[in-house]
């Protein structure tokens, strides 16, 4: 348990050195600004920017309702240009430690490999978590402040299933990492297979519901207690557990 | 290019620049940090005139990309 809080607090330490910590809400506040602010602004921006004479804006279309501002933020957003940005902040996890040789030092020692790669998981999926949460809270507070009230329970389930979904992905790079070498390898072959992991499910929902993807592409007023969310909760936390136990037994097997 | 600037007039701005007003200071910080960073290690990057000009020009990206990617390239 020392080892693990010890290892644990140098990750953060190193992000902090890295300026992660500072960056990555940054950016994710930049991006849960984005969706209200075109929304809002739509009709100004044709109007006034570009050469875009003729075009209009259906003055009859349907008010944005909140609900769907919040979810266009999280599952077009945060789950595109995030998602990337967020493979890229955490793909070197095992790589830059196996090419500095800090793995060498740390794995001589008397630490356990299993509390080695949890520590790793436990670090990054929470430094990811952290900026994403601040994003989304800001992105939020401005759709409360411009598209009317939003049932904070609802926003919390969206939230909620993204973080699920974003610790599913850094345990993905950490399988990927026991397979392959080098940091870019490891991001794109990450990047691409979560990538079909959304799209498959949402194109086949009925077959493909326990894959965990399928949290993503959930209809955005799903209740918390509904049985396909609960379903979909359970099904994504498995996944997540049989990945970091197939990464266990990968990395206990890789002599270094 | 749109030189039409009498549209600036039109924007309602009082909505507006809180908002703008986030942006760019997100955008500053941003900058802030990586050109502090870049100034602190521009003698073991790569490529440092590069990068420097990455994170100048690119805005919203470019300091991301000098944090993930630049700063790790060594020479």
């Amino acid at each position: 348990m020392r080892t693990f809080y010890t290892l644990t607090w140098t990750e953060w330490l190193e992000a902090w050195k890295e300026w992660k910590i500072v960056w990555l809400p940054l950016f994710f506040i930049a991006l849960g600004v984005t969706q209200p602010l075109l929304l809002m602004y739509m009709d100004v921006l044709l109007a006034h920017v570009g050469s875009a004479d003729g075009i209009i804006v259906d003055p009859n279309r349907p008010v944005p309702q909140s609900l769907d501002v919040f979810s266009a933020t999280i599952y077009g957003q945060f789950n595109q240009l995030g998602l990337i940005v967020l493979i890229m902040s955490f793909m070197g996890l095992l790589a830059s430690d196996r090419q500095t040789g800090m793995q060498d030092f740390i794995l001589t020692r008397p630490v356990s490999r299993n509390v080695y790669l949890l520590s790793k998981w436990f670090s990054h999926g929470m430094i990811s978590l952290f900026g994403m949460l601040i994003g989304a809270l800001t992105s939020y507070c401005l759709t409360v402040y411009w598209f009317g009230s939003l049932s904070p329970l609802l926003a919390l389930r969206i939230i909620l299933d993204f973080s699920l979904w974003t610790l599913f992905v850094v345990s993905l790079t950490l399988l990927i990492s026991t397979f392959l070498r080098r940091a870019v390898p490891i991001g794109i072959l990450s990047l691409v297979v979560s990538l079909l992991l959304v799209a498959l499910p949402s194109l086949i929902p009925d077959i493909l519901f326990f894959m965990p993807g399928a949290l993503l592409s959930l209809p955005s007023h799903t209740s918390f207690f509904s049985s396909s969310h609960l379903i979909g909760i359970i099904s994504c936390l498995i996944w997540i557990l049989l990945i970091l136990g197939w990464s266990a037994l990968r990395f206990r097997k890789t002599a270094y | 290019m749109n030189t039409d600037f009498s549209a600036l007039s039109q924007i309602d701005w009082e909505q507006f620049l809180p908002l703008l007003l986030i942006y760019i200071s997100i955008n500053l910080i941003l900058l802030g940090c990586a050109c502090i960073d870049w100034f602190r290690r521009k003698d073991r990057i790569a490529t440092p005139t590069t990068w420097l000009l990455i994170i100048l020009l690119v805005q919203p990206i470019g300091s991301i990309l000098y944090f993930v990617l630049g700063r790790r390239m060594t020479a």
